[in-house]
């Protein structure tokens, strides 16, 4: 399948998909204006993704800042990871955070409580 | 508004479609009481995950509230250093300008002084060189004459 690689912006996040290479990251800031119109590419992605995964997906998620309707979205991206995990293949989700931003590692652990996947919280 | 709504819809579209298939499904008339059971748990199920959902996105919202109140105050207390910080540059600015100018008056003092001094030291070598040229005319052509004048001055 076709990769799928989005340069960052000042408002949007760098997105690399990979399965050849089986990079799979999301990081940066995201505040687009339509959060769904520049994440529907990447959720289109996954979902054609997990019809024919690769042995182990670990995907990298490293955001500095995003607005509500993005966690939304990102909360969508993490369903679909965990529906990929419940149909049992290995999936990890590592959400890295800034070591001293509070905030976002809060925002790990509440997305690690919800989800019934291997949620990773990395500190860097 | 019409955007807006439309975009709403469109991060929600997976939870729209959920609530639309039960809608239809409340439509229906024939189904067996396993039926709706299967249908009741599905909305149960998706319900339990949207409340989950709403719970995670309200504290997500209220932490990027905070930190935009964070990122405000700290952009205020900023603006206000900057503003004294100019104020105090302004008045620094003005102190050095006043001084300048009395720098630039003492100066004209000074030259203007110096100018006279130059003056009065022109007009008195002059006057000396005068002297002395007048005292070595009579001492190389007029000898006598000048002896003379010598003794009339030392009286």
């Amino acid at each position: 399948m076709r990769n799928l690689v989005i340069e960052p912006t000042s408002k949007t996040p760098k997105v690399i998909l990979n399965a050849d290479l089986g990079i799979f990251e999301i990081s940066g800031r995201s505040i687009p204006e339509d959060s769904i119109g520049f994440y529907r590419k990447v959720l289109d992605w996954i979902d054609e993704y997990s019809k024919n995964p690769l042995p182990e997906t670990v995907f990298k998620f490293h955001l500095e800042y995003f607005n509500t309707s993005s966690s939304k979205v990102l909360l969508d991206i993490f369903r679909r990871l965990e529906r990929l995990h419940k149909a049992g293949h290995k999936v990890v989700i590592r959400w890295h955070y800034d070591a001293d931003d509070e905030d976002m590692a809060e925002t790990g652990q509440d997305y690690q409580a919800l989800l019934d996947v291997p949620f990773e919280l990395v500190p860097v | 508004m019409e955007t807006e709504g439309r975009r709403k819809i469109d991060e929600f579209a997976e939870e729209s479609r959920i609530l639309e298939n039960a809608r239809l499904t409340l439509a229906k008339i024939d189904l067996t009481p396993d039926q709706w059971r299967q249908h009741y748990e599905q909305l149960v199920e998706a319900y339990a995950n949207l409340l989950e959902s709403a719970r995670v996105l309200t504290r997500n919202s209220d932490r990027l509230q905070r930190k935009l109140d964070e990122a405000n105050r700290k952009l205020e207390m900023q603006n206000k250093l900057l503003e004294k910080e100019a104020e105090e540059a302004l008045l620094k600015s003005e102190s050095v300008l006043q001084l300048n100018k009395r720098l630039a008056e003492e100066k004209m003092r000074l030259d203007t002084r110096i100018n006279r001094v130059q003056m009065a030291l022109f007009v008195l070598i002059a006057v000396l060189t005068v002297v002395i040229l007048f005292m070595l005319y009579y001492l190389i052509f007029d000898p006598e004459r000048a002896m003379r004048l010598m003794q009339e001055i030392r009286k």
